[in-house]
């Protein structure tokens, strides 16, 4: 049970004077109860992934697999609503009068009775951290950034999907309504595999078990989140920032201290340098 | 899923049909629709339909790019011959259907309309085939210059008239977008009746028109943050010219065209 995509390629306009490679021999695995994060610039080829892996795209070369299905084979109808897909900027996508009412518009085309997509409503919007009571009558058009966003995510949610599958969940939102993505993502972790594209590494390698870095659609790094913290070379070789309280510390390691790991908690980080002052002297 | 735009249909290539100025295009489209209303036979309609065929391959746009504007009024031309070649009770009727029955006048005379519609759509195609859309409302702004001295906002119309133009291909992005996120969410378009499509529509439509509301008040405002203050009294960067060779091809245009109407 997972999602795997196997060695999978991508090119638009193939054929075309147009024609340019997204992607090339990617593969990546998403289980159930996993974080996987795509890390990469702009233009790296992230967002085509997840439109491979949502099947919204048959893949140039390779296969993209649900639970064993191809998602290009003759068994793909029967994919419908295992994978959702949070697009960039999803709150453009709300559109009836009722927060409620657009969270039930993905479970009732998924032919759910009337009963069920209004308990998957509640349920996805309980899931982002929101009361049903308070907002499911509200006009989604009056609710702030951060509010839109977790509807948005919670719209995708209620379609109860194996694998869920975040564009950029957290650009252009303020402090607050980022930890409350990040907290759906934690949550979204325990109803089954997520896989998040981003090119902040910062707020999501923390929540991460795998991560894939990709550079101009080639995968530079694939592993555990982990091996990327103690050697985030691969992050700066694909374009994107390390984020700086790692990068404090890889500047220290490479000034002499010796330092046990590399964290993204700037608590920890402070604590494991501090020692590291006071074995010194 | 694509939404048909109509527009950016031009053809780069180049041509002495391409370098003439929109307005003396424009002017002769004018020009030619006259004389097709005007011209009353055969002989006529097929000189008219020559000077097209010439202007068309002046243009060096491929002929297949310039009748796929039949496409859009297919419906319409077939109706047209069909309802002139039909008629009730002819004398010398070709065939008949029940009481229906197609004679020679009645073919004739259907074939000389639908042949009108297709002189007319492929000629006026022309004129967006060879002139890219700035410089077609760059001409069209020059042509209704002389209103302004009526009191219409010539300057403002043209302003709406590049945006428009210019938030064409920004809408059919954004349509794009949210249909395919809404098909994320298990949304079908290409089911059941008409009605039923229609319908499917307004989970597109909503976002669509609540994003553009929200572009357009952003752009307004970055606009008179920039200073517009209406059209009146623009200056242009790029000024177009009737030059010798417009005036000539114009002259020369009307004069053949209104000699086939006056003849025809």
């Amino acid at each position: 049970m997972a999602l795997t995509v196997e060695r999978a390629g991508f090119v638009y306009g193939r054929g075309t004077a147009y024609s340019s490679r997204a992607l090339d021999g990617i593969s990546l695995t998403v289980s159930p109860g996993e974080v996987v994060l795509v890390l990469g610039a702009t233009g790296s080829g992230k967002s085509t992934l997840l439109r491979l892996a949502a099947g919204l795209a048959p893949p140039s070369e390779g296969r993209v697999l649900v639970d064993g299905v191809d998602t290009a084979g003759p068994d793909a109808s029967r994919l419908r609503g295992r994978v959702g897909l949070v697009f960039q900027r999803p709150e453009a996508q709300l559109f009836a009068e009722t927060v409620a009412e657009d969270l039930a518009f993905g479970p009732r085309n998924l032919g759910r009775s009337e009963r069920d997509a209004r308990a998957d409503a509640d349920e996805a919007l309980e899931a982002v951290g929101l009361d049903p009571e308070a907002f499911g009558r509200r006009s989604p058009f009056t609710l702030s950034g951060g509010e839109a966003r977790r509807v948005a995510i919670a719209g995708v949610l209620a379609m109860r999907p194996a694998y869920l599958l975040l564009d950029e969940p957290t650009a252009g939102l303020d402090a607050r309504g980022r930890a409350a993505v990040l907290g759906v993502v934690a949550e979204a972790k325990r109803r089954g595999g997520v896989a998040v594209v981003t090119h902040d590494a910062e707020e999501l390698l923390p929540l991460a078990d795998t991560v894939l870095v990709l550079e101009g659609g080639s995968p530079v790094f694939v592993g555990p989140a982990a091996e990327l913290l103690a050697r985030p070379a691969p992050l700066e070789a694909a374009g994107l920032a390390v984020p700086p309280v790692l990068d404090v510390q890889v500047r220290a390691v490479e000034a002499g201290a010796r330092l046990p790991m590399l964290t993204l908690d700037p608590a920890l980080a402070a604590e494991i340098l501090a020692a590291s002052v006071r074995r010194a002297r | 899923m694509r939404f048909p735009t109509g527009l950016g249909q031009y053809v780069p290539v180049p041509s002495p049909l391409h370098s003439l100025d929109a307005r003396t295009k424009m002017l002769l489209g004018v020009a030619l629709t006259a004389a097709l209303f005007l011209v009353r036979g055969f002989a006529g309609l097929i000189a008219l339909a020559l000077v097209v065929a010439m202007a068309l391959w002046v243009s060096r746009v491929p002929p297949r790019v310039a009748f796929r504007g039949l496409r859009a009024v297919a419906l319409l031309l077939a109706f047209t011959v069909l309802v002139h070649a039909l008629s009730l009770g002819a004398a010398h009727p070709l065939f008949r259907f029940g009481p229906v029955s197609v004679d020679s006048a009645g073919l004739l005379e259907g074939a000389f309309f639908g042949l009108r519609i297709v002189v007319l759509v492929v000629g006026t195609s022309l004129l967006t085939l060879t002139t890219t859309p700035i410089d077609l409302t760059d001409g069209l702004e020059r042509l209704i210059r002389p209103l302004g001295y009526l009191g219409v906002p010539t300057g403002d119309i043209a302003m709406m008239l590049n945006v428009a133009l210019r938030f064409i291909p920004t809408t059919a992005e954004e349509a794009e977008r949210v249909v395919t996120a809404q098909q994320a969410r298990g949304a079908r378009f290409d089911e059941g009746g008409p009605v039923a499509r229609v319908r499917a529509y307004v989970p597109v439509l909503v976002p669509l028109f609540v994003s553009l509301f929200r572009r357009a008040d952003v752009l307004a405002t970055a606009m008179e943050a920039r200073c517009y203050r209406g059209g009146r009294g623009r200056t242009r960067l790029r000024e177009s010219h009737m030059g010798g060779r417009d005036w000539v091809a114009l002259a020369a245009g009307v004069a053949l065209l209104s000699a086939i109407a006056a003849t025809g």
